[in-house]
C-alpha cells in the first residue's frame, strides 16, 4: 500500500452485493492525493462499481471509504459533489438543446431568481485558458463532437471545484488526436494537484498516462502497483491472470467467389455529399478492414450495406442478389450478419432480459418460434449458449441488460451475431469497450469465421485491431475511400496520414 | 413474486389509495360531510351483492379500455381515441341486429362481438395508418377522431337508428338474439341471489380473456416481441429487421378493437340498446387504468377494478349525501393519477425524509 500520509481516499474490505451476484469483494486499494490512478480489469470485474460507490450513487453492503483520513459515508452523489468528488460517466449526461455554459451551470445554478452570466463566463474562460479547451461556450451541446462534449463534462466538474474526477472509459468513443488532447489536460490537471481515477481497457493508456494502476478481477481488487513497473505484457497477464494466447492465425485459401460488392454507392442530403463513388468488394474468406476517423461516412455506409438506409445512389450486390429486394430481417436470414455500431441504439434493449435481447433480428427462426408463437425455454436454452460461448458475465439469462457492464452487454451483441451461419460479417467497432481478454477471444473467432468462409468487414478507428486481423484495408475519409492497401504494405504512420488527410498530404 | 417485487409493484399504488382516500375525506369535511360516507360507499361498493354487481359492471368496460391504451403503450404509442373506438364498437353491434334481425343466437353473438372489435378496430387503425404513412402524431390524429367518431354515433342514434316512440336520444332495441346474460341468470341458476338486479354480465368474462389473451400475445409471440422491442426503441427495431408501418397499424387495429368490445358489455350485456352519452368516459379512464398497471394487462384487471369502484362508490356517495354528487369520482381519480403518475418521485423524497430524519 502506497505511504499513508498521501492517501487522499480509500476503499477498506467493500462488499457490494446485486441480488446473487458480487460485483465487489472486499475491495481495498487506496489512491494518493496529486496522482492518476488507472483501474483496470475485465469487463464485470466490478471497476464501475467501485468508482459509483465513491460517488455516492451505491452504497456499500459492507467495508468503510476513508476520505482524507477519516471514515465517511457517501450516500449519494450531492454529497460526493460537496465533498469534491466529480464523475464523467461512460454516455455522457448532457442536454442537447441548452448552451455549453447552460449545461455547466445546469444543477448548481447561482441562485433561484438572478443570473449573473458574466460572472459565470468569465470564471469558465478561466478555466477554459488555464486547461486549453477548444470551447465556443455559447454553442448549443447538440452540435459538437462527442469529444468536445467530453470536455464539456471535465469542465463542469471543474467549476464545481472537483478535486478528484473519475472517468470512466474516457477514451472508448474518441479520436486519437481528442485522445491525445484529453491526456493532455488531465496531465496538467495532475500538476494542480487534482486526483484523477480513469478506468480504461487499453493498455497504452495506462502506461503513457497513470502513475498507479490497481488491478481487479471477479469483483476483487488483486493489486496495487507502480506503473513504472509495469510493461504491456505483464500488464495483460495481471489482468487475464494468465499468459495472453496469441492469435493463431488460422490458413485460409485462395480468394473466393464475392460475397458483398458496393458499386459507386453515393448519398447526399442536406448536409452535403456524404459518401463519394464508394466501390469495393469483399469475398468469402477474407477480412477487409475499413480504417477511418468516425464521422467519415462510415454510418452511413453501414446502414446503406445493412438495408435500413435506401437513398442512396449506386448498387450493393450481396451474394449476387440486391438485397432491396429482400426485407431487413429476410437479409439477416440469408446470412448477413450485423454488429452495429452503436450498441444502445442500433443493438439492443436495455430494458429486456438477456434472453429476449439473444433473439433479437432472429426472434421468428424455427430454432425459438413454432408459427406465431414464441417458446420461452427454447429462447433461454440459445441465450445460456451464446452465454457460456462468449462468457458473458453475470449469466443469468432472465437479467435485464442494463445489468451488465457495456463490454458484456456487447459480447453478447457479437455472441448473438456470430454464433449461427455467417456468410457476411459487417462488424463495426466489435470490441469496443470490451477487455483485453474477451477482445482476443473475439479476433480468434473473427479468424475462424473466415476460415470457414465467411467475408467481413470490419468498419473501426482502431488501428491496432484493423492492422492485426484485416487482409487488406480500406480507408474512408470524408465520404470516399481513399486508399487500399494490402496488410503486407500497410504500415501505422501511413494508414494515419490517409485516416486524418485523405493523403492529400505527402510525407 | 417475491416479498421485494410486491413492495415494488404495490407499495406505491396502495400509498396512493391511501393517499386519495384522505385527501378526499379532507374535501367531504370541507364540505360538511362527514367523511364516514366514503368509508359506507366503500364497504358497499365490494361487499354487497348490489354494490359488487354494479362495481364489475363498471369494471368490465375499464379493463377493455385499459388493455386497449396499455397495449398501445407497450409499442410506444399514446391511444388517446379508446372513447372513439369504443363508440364505434357499439354502433356496430347496433348496425348488425338491424341488418341481421333474425339471426340465430349462436350466430348473433358472435358476430356482435367480432362486429363490435372489428368497427372500434377499423376507427383505430385510421390513426396507425396515418401514423405510418404520414407520420402524423397518433396523439392528435386519435383525439380529433375521438370528435368525428362520437359525433358520427350521435347522429346514427338521434337519425336513422333513432326509436321515435320514445323522446329519449336512443336507438331501437336490438334483436333478442343478440342478448347477452347477466351474471344474476348464472347465479340464479345455481338458486343464489348473488348480483340480482345488476348489470354485470358474462361481458366481464370476455373482458378477462381479453386481458390473459394480451398478456401472452405480448410475452410469448413474436409479434407481441416485436411490438415491444418497437416500444422500446425504434431504431433498435429498424436495425433487426422489424418493421415500423406495419406493426403501427396492426398494433393500432387491435387497440381499437379492445376499446369497441365496450359495446358488447353496454349494447348486448345491458341496455340492449344504444344511448346518446352511455359511456361515463371509459376510454378517458383507460389511460390512468393503464398507468396505474404500469401496462401489464394483467395488472389492468387490479386497476380497472380500483376505478370500477371508485366510480360506483360515487354514485353511492351522491346516494348517501345531499351535498355531494358523483363527481366526487373526478377528484379522487384525479388524485390517484397524481400520485402514481409520480409515485416515484414521492417514494423516494419520503423515504429520503425518513431516513434524513432516523439518522439525525
Amino acid at each position: 500500500m502506497p505511504n499513508n500520509s498521501q492517501e487522499l481516499f480509500s476503499f477498506n474490505q467493500i462488499t457490494k452485493r446485486f441480488g446473487s451476484i458480487v460485483a465487489n469483494q472486499e475491495v481495498t486499494f487506496a489512491v494518493e492525493k496529486g496522482t492518476i490512478h488507472g483501474v483496470v480489469g475485465e469487463n464485470g470485474a466490478g471497476k464501475s462499481t467501485i468508482m459509483k460507490i465513491l460517488y455516492g450513487m451505491y452504497t456499500p453492503d459492507s467495508g468503510t471509504l476513508r476520505f482524507k483520513g477519516e471514515a465517511k459515508e457517501i450516500s449519494d452523489p450531492e454529497t460526493a459533489i460537496s465533498l469534491g468528488i466529480g464523475m464523467v460517466h461512460q454516455h455522457f449526461m448532457l442536454v442537447p438543446t441548452l448552451t455549453v455554459w447552460e449545461n455547466i451551470i445546469l444543477g448548481k445554478e447561482p441562485s433561484l431568481w438572478t443570473l449573473n452570466k458574466k460572472e459565470i463566463l468569465g470564471k469558465l474562460e478561466e478555466l477554459k485558458t488555464s486547461y486549453d479547451f477548444q470551447l465556443d461556450l455559447e454553442a448549443k451541446v447538440e452540435t459538437l463532437t462527442v469529444g468536445q462534449q467530453q470536455q464539456v463534462e471535465i469542465l463542469k466538474l471543474l467549476y464545481r471545484e472537483a478535486d478528484i474526477l473519475i472517468l470512466d472509459e474516457p477514451t472508448a468513443v474518441l479520436t486519437p488526436q481528442e485522445t491525445d488532447s484529453l491526456f493532455e489536460k488531465l496531465k496538467k490537471l495532475k500538476e494542480d494537484q487534482k486526483t484523477i481515477v480513469v478506468i480504461t481497457h487499453k493498455l497504452k493508456e495506462i502506461l503513457s498516462l497513470t502513475d498507479f494502476v490497481t488491478v481487479m478481477r471477479q469483483g476483487k481488487a488483486i493489486e496495487t502497483l507502480p506503473t513504472q513497473s509495469l510493461n504491456e505484457t505483464t500488464l495483460a497477464e495481471k489482468i487475464i491472470g494468465r499468459k495472453r494466447i496469441p492469435l493463431s492465425n488460422v490458413e485460409t485459401g485462395a480468394v473466393q467467389k464475392p460475397i458483398l460488392a458496393a458499386e459507386n454507392i453515393s448519398l447526399s442530403t442536406q448536409q452535403g455529399t456524404l459518401l463519394d463513388r464508394i466501390s469495393f468488394t469483399i469475398h468469402r474468406g477474407e477480412i477487409v478492414g475499413l480504417a477511418g476517423i468516425e464521422g467519415n461516412g462510415q454510418q452511413e455506409l453501414i446502414e446503406i450495406l445493412a438495408n435500413v438506409r435506401r437513398d442512396y445512389q449506386g448498387s450493393v450486390l450481396f451474394d449476387s442478389k440486391d438485397p432491396m429486394q429482400f426485407s431487413t430481417y429476410d437479409l439477416r436470414q440469408q446470412g448477413f450478419s450485423l454488429i452495429p455500431p452503436d450498441r444502445h441504439q442500433e443493438g439492443v434493449i436495455l430494458s429486456f432480459s438477456l434472453a429476449e435481447n439473444s433473439i433479437l433480428g432472429h426472434h421468428r427462426e424455427k430454432n425459438v418460434s413454432k408459427g406465431p408463437l414464441l417458446s420461452e425455454t427454447k429462447v433461454d436454452e440459445l441465450a445460456a449458449r451464446l452465454i457460456h460461448s462468449f462468457d458473458v458475465r453475470p449469466n443469468d439469462t432472465q437479467l435485464p441488460l442494463s445489468a451488465l457492464s457495456g463490454g458484456n452487454q456487447q459480447k453478447l451483441v457479437v455472441a448473438r451475431e456470430t454464433s449461427r451461419p455467417v456468410s457476411f460479417l459487417l462488424a463495426a467497432h466489435p470490441t469496443r469497450g470490451i477487455d483485453i481478454g474477451a477482445t482476443d477471444f473475439i479476433h480468434q473467432h473473427f479468424l475462424q469465421l473466415k476460415a470457414n468462409g465467411a467475408g467481413i468487414l470490419l468498419v473501426s478507428s482502431e488501428l491496432d485491431e484493423i492492422l492485426k486481423l484485416s487482409d487488406r484495408i480500406l480507408v474512408i475519409y470524408q465520404g470516399a475511400i481513399v486508399a487500399e492497401v494490402e496488410k503486407e504494405k500497410a504500415t501505422e504512420s501511413q494508414l494515419g496520414l490517409w485516416m486524418t488527410s485523405g493523403g492529400k498530404v505527402c510525407p | 413474486m417475491s416479498l421485494g417485487d410486491l413492495k415494488k409493484n404495490f407499495l406505491g399504488p396502495v400509498m396512493a389509495i391511501l393517499i386519495s382516500a384522505l385527501v378526499t375525506s379532507l374535501i367531504l369535511i370541507s364540505l360538511g360531510e362527514s367523511p364516514e360516507i366514503l368509508w359506507e360507499a366503500f364497504t358497499s361498493t365490494f361487499f354487497t351483492s348490489f354494490g359488487m354487481g354494479y362495481t364489475l359492471y363498471y369494471t368490465t368496460p375499464l379493463i377493455l379500455t385499459g388493455l386497449s391504451v396499455a397495449l398501445c403503450f407497450h409499442a410506444g404509442l399514446f391511444n388517446i381515441g379508446a372513447e372513439g373506438q369504443l363508440h364505434l364498437g357499439a354502433a356496430g353491434i347496433v348496425a348488425a341486429s338491424f341488418l341481421f334481425p333474425q339471426l340465430p343466437w349462436y350466430l348473433a353473438i358472435p358476430l356482435g362481438i367480432v362486429i363490435s372489435f372489428l368497427s372500434g378496430g377499423l376507427w383505430g387503425l385510421i390513426a396507425g395508418f396515418l401514423k405510418a404513412k404520414r407520420g402524423s402524431h397518433e396523439v392528435i390524429v386519435t383525439i380529433l377522431l375521438n370528435f368525428i367518431g362520437i359525433t358520427f354515433v350521435n347522429y346514427l342514434i338521434l337519425y336513422p337508428f333513432k326509436n321515435t316512440l320514445v323522446q329519449n336520444p336512443e336507438t331501437h332495441e336490438i334483436s333478442k338474439s343478440f342478448f347477452l346474460p347477466p351474471l344474476s341468470a348464472l347465479t340464479g341458476y345455481f338458486g343464489s341471489e348473488i348480483f340480482r338486479t345488476t348489470p354485470v354480465n358474462v361481458t366481464l368474462f370476455l373482458s378477462l380473456i381479453a386481458a390473459v389473451s394480451c398478456h401472452y400475445f405480448l410475452f410469448n409471440t413474436t409479434k407481441g416481441y416485436e411490438l415491444r422491442t418497437l416500444g422500446q426503441n425504434p431504431k433498435v427495431a429498424k436495425f433487426n429487421g422489424i418493421a415500423l408501418a406495419p406493426n403501427l397499424i396492426l398494433v393500432f387495429f387491435l387497440s381499437g378493437g379492445l376499446a369497441g368490445l365496450v359495446g358488447v358489455n353496454e349494447v348486448m350485456g345491458f341496455s340492449h340498446k344504444l344511448i346518446e352519452g352511455f359511456s361515463p368516459q371509459y376510454g378517458f379512464t383507460g389511460i390512468a387504468v393503464a398507468l396505474m398497471a404500469r401496462n401489464s394487462p394483467l395488472g389492468v384487471i387490479l386497476a380497472a377494478l380500483l376505478f370500477g369502484s371508485i366510480h360506483n362508490g360515487a354514485r353511492e356517495i351522491e346516494f348517501l349525501s345531499e351535498r355531494i354528487t358523483k363527481e366526487i369520482s373526478i377528484v379522487m381519480e384525479a388524485f390517484l393519477i397524481i400520485l402514481i403518475a409520480g409515485h416515484r418521485y414521492f417514494l423516494t423524497t419520503f423515504v429520503r425524509i425518513f431516513k434524513r430524519g432516523s439518522r439525525d
